[in-house]
């Protein structure tokens, strides 16, 4: 309204087609409603922090987005399946095993698995037992972990001593 | 639930604080800065004791954590004595209450608390939904030893035998820390290194926040900590349960409290004994740290000799070996006694050392590898704070940048140990920096963003540093 005061209405009955004239108005108009805009907005900011506002807005506009974004990834992760647990997946297999074991033994570890944190999720999950990973040296127990097979392999030196059903398979050493 | 056995290291580590700062009343921003740091020196000092009682007793039982409680008890009833008979008044504000506080910027304490919230959760789900064993160190180390110390009776110092090729001597501030905690329990179960992981990782967040809240003014505290939030990496790393984000709080505790020390010069003396404390628990947390620890001497104490006063200086060095002493020499103890040779440098990798040192495509390798690795870190994250410092510019008062320098510094040379440990790495130099660069960025990344926004213009309203070297403790408080 107060630019309105400083500039008349065009009207429109006397128009004569000076559209130089219209846009004229219209872009002065404008600058003025603008500028005005402006000022309002910068006391406003003024009012909230004077100084290196640039700046600031620099660094938390982006953390607004970026945290929840953030937090919907892991979200969505979890949601979808995508999230690969394989300690949480040998403590379950692990877990009946672990019961027949006895505490501090050292036992032999075979498995077909080809992750390469197959061994360290074992060692971590049986703990207090100790893992010797292959057949050498020879110890009473062998725990065999089979991921790909239906088969149930043979060791020599060995006998079946549990089959857990879930490819898990306690071997004892048969004695001399 | 895990809460309660969190109940005496707490308490230990925030009566000691208070203790030293008497007159800091348990309110305000020093309330937040006490129970942050006091969470984290606490269990520093609480894993040190249980390791030496495991070690020379045996397993603990009933009479050492009574021991323990009544230790936290006696300490915190010293404390509450202090603040009753300290009678002076405090700043009120915590910086995290719905209040609105003059010359507090409302809009950016609220995004503040907002990140805060969302970034509990991340924490939340990924821990307890997605890897609550932790990511790959912490099942090959840290927790597998928490287990081993709990689980293997009298066979518990299997837990530092040859079993593993890695971390052989890493000492044991996180693994004590968690076992403490199972012990008390008599189970172990998974949210216990979950929460000590949430302890260090908001205890960083809430650090930084206060410590620049005390220096430059909250505004700038919200700030600093809002672009820690950016940095997801470092919250990440902090879910895998690692020793690193442990070590980057103990590091930019240390540092907070020199510059507290410069700030409040009449309390240098309870300030550098409790630097010495979070020195020793950062050496106590990672090999690193024993690195960190030798370049504080140098920068804080050698550094400073020419400049102030000996006697004066001699008297601060003091008060830090004494705050050093117990959980160092636990330490010696563990390195002397259990700990095997570190897998990197020992002596067949010595005599190898003048080849490596001369190699110059190591150096090459290295530096390349670093240089990218440091501008493409959280995704170009330092090019954020490029354009905030071209937009805000330098903080122009003489005194902030008098106090700066010898933070700098004593970073730059962490930089240049850790560039130097790469060089001498006596495998190839490009797997352990795949390995572990982004770790070692997130070790000094939280003490990079406090030197950062300490030295920079900020959000005040005020824009004016508060405080001189002459102006009292008292009157800022």
């Amino acid at each position: 309204m107060h630019v309105l005061k400083k500039f008349p209405p065009i009207n429109h009955s006397v128009f004569t087609g000076d559209v130089n004239l219209t846009i004229s108005y219209s872009f002065k108009m404008f600058r003025q409603k603008f500028i005005k805009l402006k000022s309002y907005a910068d006391a406003q900011l003024s009012n909230y922090f004077p100084s290196v506002r640039g700046a600031v807005l620099l660094i938390v506009i982006p953390a607004v987005f970026i945290v929840p974004i953030y937090f919907f990834s892991i979200l969505s992760e979890i949601v979808t399946g995508k999230t690969h647990r394989p300690v949480l997946e040998y403590e379950t297999r692990l877990a009946a095993i672990k019961k027949d074991l006895p505490a501090n033994a050292v036992v032999n570890y075979v498995s077909n698995s080809t992750a390469p944190d197959d061994l360290i999720d074992a060692e971590y999950v049986l703990v207090p037992v100790r893992i010797v990973k292959g057949l050498k040296p020879m110890h009473d127990l062998l725990i065999f972990q089979n991921f790909d097979t239906a088969e149930i392999p043979e060791f020599e030196g060995y006998t079946l001593k549990t089959n857990y059903g879930n490819g898990v398979m306690l071997f004892k050493r048969v004695s001399d | 639930m895990e809460l309660p056995a969190f109940i005496s290291p707490f308490l230990i580590g925030s009566s000691i604080i208070v203790i030293l700062f008497p007159t800091s009343r348990l309110r305000g921003v020093w309330l937040v800065l006490t129970i942050s740091l006091g969470a984290g020196v606490g269990l520093g000092i609480t894993s040190s004791m249980i390791f030496l009682w495991l070690a020379f007793i045996g397993p603990p039982d009933s009479y050492y954590f009574a021991a323990e409680l009544t230790l936290a008890v006696m300490l915190a009833l010293f404390a509450l004595y202090r603040i009753h008979h300290s009678g002076c008044r405090t700043q009120e504000d915590s910086g995290l209450n719905c209040e609105a506080i003059p010359g507090t910027i409302v809009w950016l304490r609220n995004i503040f608390l907002f990140l805060m919230l969302v970034s509990v959760g991340s924490f939340l789900l990924k821990t307890f939904l997605q890897d609550p064993h932790g990511i790959w160190d912490a099942v090959d180390t840290w927790n597998y030893r928490a287990r081993w110390l709990f689980r293997g009776g009298p066979h518990w110092s299997y837990a530092f035998s040859l079993r593993a090729k890695d971390g052989l001597d890493y000492p044991l501030l996180v693994t004590a820390s968690v076992f403490r905690m199972w012990q008390i329990f008599g189970k172990d179960p998974i949210a216990i290194p979950i929460l000590v992981a949430g302890i260090f990782t908001f205890g960083s967040y809430l650090i930084l926040f206060s410590s620049l809240a005390l220096l430059r003014g909250r505004n700038q505290g919200y700030l600093a900590a809002i672009c820690l939030f950016v940095s997801t990496q470092f919250i990440n790393i902090g879910t895998y349960q690692y020793a690193d984000v442990p070590l980057a709080f103990f590091i930019l505790s240390t540092v907070i409290l020199f510059g507290l020390k410069d700030r409040y010069p009449e309390i240098s003396s309870p300030i550098v004994f409790l630097a010495g404390l979070t020195v020793s628990c950062a050496a106590w947390t990672k090999n690193e740290g024993q690195l960190f620890l030798a370049l504080v001497i140098f920068v804080y104490f050698i550094g400073q000799l020419g400049k102030k006063e000996w006697s004066k200086t001699i008297k601060e060095f003091i008060g830090f070996t004494l705050g050093l002493a117990p959980v160092l020499a636990t330490l010696f103890y563990f390195k002397l006694n259990f700990a095997l040779e570190n897998a990197h440098i020992n002596t067949n990798t010595l005599k190898q050392l003048g080849a490596y040192l001369v190699d110059i495509d190591r150096y090459i390798l290295v530096g390349t590898k670093c240089i990218y690795k440091l501008f493409t870190f959280n995704d170009g994250i330092v090019w954020l704070m490029a354009g905030y410092f071209f937009l805000s510019g330098l903080e122009r008062s003489d005194l902030i940048k008098k106090r700066i320098l010898s933070h700098t510094i004593l970073l730059l040379l962490m930089m240049c140990g850790y560039f130097f440990v790469y060089v001498i790495y006596p495998g190839n130099p490009r797997d352990l920096l795949s390995a572990s660069l982004r770790r070692i960025i997130i070790q000094l990344w939280p003490t990079w963003v406090f030197l950062f926004f300490y030295c920079v213009k900020g959000p005040e309203k005020n824009a004016v540093i508060q405080g001189t070297p002459t102006r009292s403790f008292k009157a800022d408080i």
